[in-house]
């Protein structure tokens, strides 16, 4: 894809004298992977049939079935066919398996869920009861945008939810999170009956909002809840109201009816589509010529319109199989590029409070914009190479300069797109041809690309010259448009849609779900320096710099994947607790996407041996031997089409990769070894021939011998204590002679703890491991635990520290339940007139979620 | 033991009688009787617990009897006249007993007098209150173990209060054979109640009251300190 310059009047003397030109189209698919794909539908058969077979083996019985959730045909020519597990006819929630159908039939990945055995044949509770009490959990203020659904599921008890941490920004101090926090006490069995409610709302900006509830099908508790599409914070924007916690609300509540917007006319304008809209035979495929701020003058799609006698940037060969986005817009599919300019007189308010926002785009269907500017172009030359920075609020998005980051983008969903349909197989990120459509100039984003799935749209940001975005406030940016940011969120998104979330997933998915990104981004950046002559289906060994979001004035990455630590918080190796590795940056990335990013270039590239090296790593101090970006792009895709699951996480990957590996290239082979050693050089397993190194890691429940009273909690690592108490903690350690551990009240760079895990003081460990939190309760504090053994490895993890001493008898015992229990439900006035400083002090009331935390924490201290 | 006792009281005195029938005038006292074994010595360690319950009205702990000589189950009764909607207390020994837990690992065996549930709300489907709602109740030990705390309330002040002169929970305590073992039977354990609360039966209105006054509440908040009578603890 890399093009020589080409002047600007070559172009335009092209166009004019065909009219239009046939764009750089896409490599046509292999005919024997064509021929493969035809076969999708009864290799699914073949796949159904062969676990129906074997179910058995599987620790099912006829009781339980399997339902298809996606299909796609590898580049090998092999179907990889996900499944769902049913039960009596039941989804049950969290499962998958994979089974890929070639030559041979194999179960990839599995995570299914045997010898279900439920208390009863159906649930107690009817739909609409469980649909009510999820409807009185979390009540919206205004009307649904459609009818909630409830399915009735089989729910796996160990995934109850729990109590789940929120920095309250008003008081400052960690509070129960409204839309995540259940309070459930011991549930038998280990599946219920339960069903799964699902509830749209539209939020204040008008974007989907997405309410997910389990609901008991015995108790009609809450198990567990989660939202989705959150641009927003719901509650904090009033579109929905949080739980009833006491009297007068839960009483309130009862009276909420349920209430679907109606269909009816809309305000203006046409009836939203539902399906894609066909081009105008008036649009014509054309190449124009993009002149980039970052990859030079390329070549790029571009569609010609006969009317308006001007180009657009709108690829009508890629993409074509829509997108939600445009269709609710009436625009036609393939791959665009949009301003964030608002089209005002054509902006829909639709009766149940959707708002379809009509932006310019960069075509001439756009029409004029403010002082006259040409959204499209009448010469098919776009941009000026400058950087777009942003100067004031209300600047055009169709200057020549603005230009220049809008043709960049294109020129990037390009690159990505031929990557994934030329190497992969795949068309577009999720398989389904969807268009990939580019917000760019969004004047918030600061030289960033983020991936909004809730929009369906690539939002990429101009420059900035106020440093807002950067962990040190003083660094300004130019503008995102860049190949690299706009890979990686194309990668996140392909990730995402190979794997769909699940109420089990790891909390190491996001690491994974970026570094896809991080290497696309490096796949994409070889691949746009392709030469005619190459294959298309092949990453070409180009030099990439192993870097991403490039878009600092300085120069500077944001993240190096060399080394991520040269950025101050990124990890460079994994270790136990990597996950609450701060999120600082609001487009969602982490520092705990270091190693798995590392290991990337040293599969590639390698690792040296030279300490002073960048690429040195000290669990690897003997270096190993790069296999180049195109088979490590075989590796990944491969592994996370056929072998991650939701619950993957570091471990999970490592065993899938060298899976692929294996598969790919053969048992012992050098791309075996490579994966291998790459994952070892970041602690994560063995080198290969050689012996596991220790690990440090926190039980799911910090504190020794567990509470009896605790419910399941999903949420790893973590652990209530009371302020003032010592509380014996525990960690485990693993492949070490001697499972000695030195504790430390203290915490890695970046993590997120309320109270700067690095810099403060996070309490107090005694000689026998006692622990003790700092005085000041009502937060979050961080402990580690280090090998006596192995000084290189540790594990992390984070306490939340309360007071209970509600009764201020400077004795934490049960009489404090006492206070607890009088205030339980009281209005918050109440229990400020009556006693203040219980809990969280002043504004809040005593639910559930209170008397949960407190027996967790009383039980940690004293209860093992 | 008191086998024991009773053979080395009786076996002596049986000798002796019929060592005087045999003797009588027939001449032979020159024989020398054999020497009677000495009495067994008064046992020095113990294998159990008994437990007299206090003989006072009001809240008290008495022996229920699930117990068994190795594991004393006591009972909390509270006073005959009143009704309540909770109460805790700490209980504290020298460490020579062992608060046990029941056997679902908790120190406290509610006996369901307290309503602990939710009364309404979305957990109560069907008129019936959820299994798996989240009880204010507590029970632990403290001090290396020597202090026992526990406590069981009504969280949801529109149960009624209960009455107080049954059997509200348990707790239990464990015979250490390797402390109290090694005492003399009938050595008293001490065994001191250390402070109480209790939530009263008039703690202002029910929200669900049809003439609900809030004020009431704030008036009537209180949590009494009780005194809870306590038995007396020996070795056996």
């Amino acid at each position: 894809m890399r093009f020589s310059m080409r002047p600007a009047a070559t172009a335009l003397t092209l166009v004019l004298a065909t009219g239009a030109l046939a764009s750089p189209a896409p490599a046509p698919r292999p005919a024997h992977l064509l021929a493969a794909q035809a076969q999708e539908s009864s290799r699914i058969q073949q796949a159904k049939d062969f676990l129906r077979a074997r179910a058995p083996q599987l620790g099912l019985t006829g009781l339980d079935d399997f339902q298809v959730v996606s299909v796609l045909t590898n580049p090998q020519g092999e179907a990889v066919v996900r499944f769902s597990q049913r039960h009596q006819g039941s989804p049950v929630l969290g499962t998958t398996v994979v089974v890929r159908v070639g030559k041979q039939l194999h179960v990839t990945a599995k995570h299914l869920e045997d010898g279900i055995q439920l208390p009863s044949g159906q649930p107690r509770l009817s739909a609409d009861q469980a649909v009510e009490v999820a409807h009185r959990d979390l009540t919206p203020t205004g009307v649904y945008s459609e009818q909630p659904s409830v399915e009735r599921i089989v729910f796996p008890t160990r995934m109850v939810g729990g109590i789940e941490p929120r920095l309250d920004p008003t008081s400052g101090i960690v509070v129960p999170d409204p839309l995540r926090s259940v309070s459930v006490g011991a549930v038998k069995g280990r599946h219920v009956w339960a069903y799964h409610v699902t509830r749209k709302l539209v939020s204040s900006a008008g974007l989907p909002l997405v309410l997910h509830a389990i609901v008991d099908g015995s108790s009609g508790l809450i198990l567990r809840k989660w939202s989705e599409g959150q641009s927003e914070d719901p509650i904090a924007s009033g579109v929905v109201q949080p739980p009833a916690v006491d009297y007068d609300a839960q009483a309130a509540r009862l009276s909420v009816p349920i209430r679907v917007a109606s269909a009816g006319p809309q305000v203006s304008g046409l009836a939203p589509s539902s399906s894609a809209v066909p081009a105008p035979d008036t649009l014509t495929p054309a190449v124009g010529l993009a002149k980039t701020q970052f990859a030079g003058d390329v070549e790029i799609p571009t569609s010609f319109d006969s009317v308006a006698n001007g180009y657009g940037l709108h690829d009508l060969q890629r993409g074509l199989g829509s997108s939600p986005f445009l269709d609710t817009r009436r625009l036609p599919a393939g791959n665009r590029i949009i301003s964030e300019a608002y089209d005002w007189a054509r902006q829909e308010w639709l009766p149940d409070g959707t708002i379809i926002t009509h932006y310019y785009d960069y075509t001439m269907a756009s029409g004029p914009y403010g002082q006259d500017e040409v959204t499209g172009s009448v010469d098919n030359v776009w941009g000026n190479n400058q950087d777009n920075v942003m100067l004031g609020w209300g600047q055009s998005p169709f200057t020549d300069t603005a230009k220049t980051a809008a043709a960049e983008a294109m020129h990037a969903v390009t690159t990505v797109w031929d990557v994934l349909n030329n190497v992969f197989n795949r068309k577009s990120f999720d398989g389904n041809d969807t268009s990939i459509v580019v917000q760019a100039n969004v004047n918030y984003m600061n030289g960033k690309t983020m991936w909004s799935p809730d929009q369906g749209l690539f939002i990429s940001g101009m420059g900035s010259t106020d440093g807002w975005g950067d962990t040190s406030g003083s660094i300004s940016t130019r503008n995102g448009a860049e190949l690299t940011n706009i890979a990686r969120e194309l990668g996140i998104a392909l990730h995402q849609s190979v794997i769909p979330y699940t109420p089990e997933m790891s909390l190491e998915r996001q690491h994974l779900e970026r570094s896809t990104g991080a290497l696309l981004s490096q796949l994409a950046e070889a691949y746009a320096q392709r030469q005619p002559t190459d294959p298309a289906d092949t990453i070409p060994a180009a030099p990439v710099d192993w870097m991403f979001g490039r878009t600092r004035y300085d120069d500077r990455p944001f993240f190096w994947m060399i080394k991520p630590s040269k950025d101050g918080f990124s990890a460079d190796a994994y270790f136990d607790g990597i996950w609450m590795l701060g999120q600082q940056y609001f487009d969602g990335f982490s520092y705990g996407d270091g190693p798995m990013n590392r290991a990337w270039y040293f599969m590639a590239e390698g690792a040296s041996s030279d300490s002073s090296s960048d690429a040195y790593s000290p669990f690897l101090p003997q270096g190993m031997a790069g296999i180049g970006l195109h088979k490590v792009g075989q590796i990944l895709f491969k592994a996370l089409t056929e072998r991650y699951l939701d619950t993957s996480g570091y471990d999970e990957a490592r065993v899938a990769c060298i899976a692929a590996a294996e598969e790919l290239f053969g048992a012992g082979s050098p791309e075996v070894v490579a994966v291998t050693n790459a994952f070892a050089a970041v602690n994560v397993g063995a080198p290969f021939g050689g012996s596991a190194p220790v690990r440090v890691s926190f039980p799911d429940h910090l504190v020794e011998d567990g509470t009896p009273a605790a419910p399941n909690f999903v949420i790893q690592h973590f652990q209530f204590v009371p302020t003032g108490e010592w509380v014996k903690l525990k960690a485990q350690v693993q492949n070490a002679a001697n499972p000695a551990v030195t504790w430390k009240a203290t915490g890695v760079p970046g993590l997120m703890t309320s109270a700067g895990g690095a810099t403060q003081s996070q309490g107090t460990f005694r000689a026998d491991g006692a622990y003790r939190a700092p005085a000041k309760g009502n937060t979050t504090w961080s402990v580690q635990a280090w090998s006596a053994e192995d000084p290189r490895q540790f594990a992390q993890s984070v306490v939340w520290a309360f007071d209970l001493d509600s009764n201020g008898d400077s004795e934490l015992d049960a009489l404090d339940m006492a206070d607890i229990a009088m205030l339980a439900y009281l209005p918050s006035p109440f229990k400020d007139a009556l006693n203040p400083n219980a809990l969280y002090g002043k504004r809040t009331s005593i639910s559930d979620w209170d008397i949960q935390m407190v027996t967790l924490a009383f039980n940690n201290a004293f209860n093992n | 033991m008191r086998i024991l006792n009773l053979f080395g009281r009786v076996i002596p005195v049986v000798l002796i009688a019929l060592l005087g029938a045999c003797g009588g005038s027939d001449g032979i006292r020159d024989t020398p009787l054999p020497t009677p074994p000495p009495p067994p010595a008064p046992p020095t360690t113990s294998s159990g617990l008994a437990y007299t319950d206090p003989q006072v009205p009001g809240w008290r702990l008495v022996r229920d009897p699930s117990s068994t000589a190795t594991q004393l189950v006591l009972n909390l009764v509270g006073p005959a006249d009143q009704k309540g909607r909770g109460v805790g207390f700490n209980l504290r020994s020298d460490g020579s007993v062992k608060f046990a837990k029941f056997s679902d690992g908790s120190y406290i065996h509610d006996l369901g007098v307290f309503k602990l549930g939710n009364k309404t709300g979305p957990v109560a489907i069907n008129g019936e209150t959820a299994a798996q709602d989240i009880y204010a109740v507590l029970g632990a030990v403290k001090d290396g173990g020597k202090l026992l705390t526990v406590g069981a309330y009504q969280k949801d002040r529109r149960w009624p209060a209960q009455r107080l002169d049954v059997p509200l929970y348990q707790v239990a305590i464990d015979f250490d054979p390797q402390v109290a073992g090694a005492l003399k039977p009938g050595t008293r354990l001490p065994l001191t109640f250390v402070r109480a609360r209790s939530i009263p039966e008039d703690i202002g209105d029910s929200p669900d009251a049809p003439k609900f006054d809030p004020y009431t509440i704030l008036n009537k908040y209180r949590i009494d300190d009780v005194t809870i009578a306590v038995g007396t603890l020996v070795t056996q």
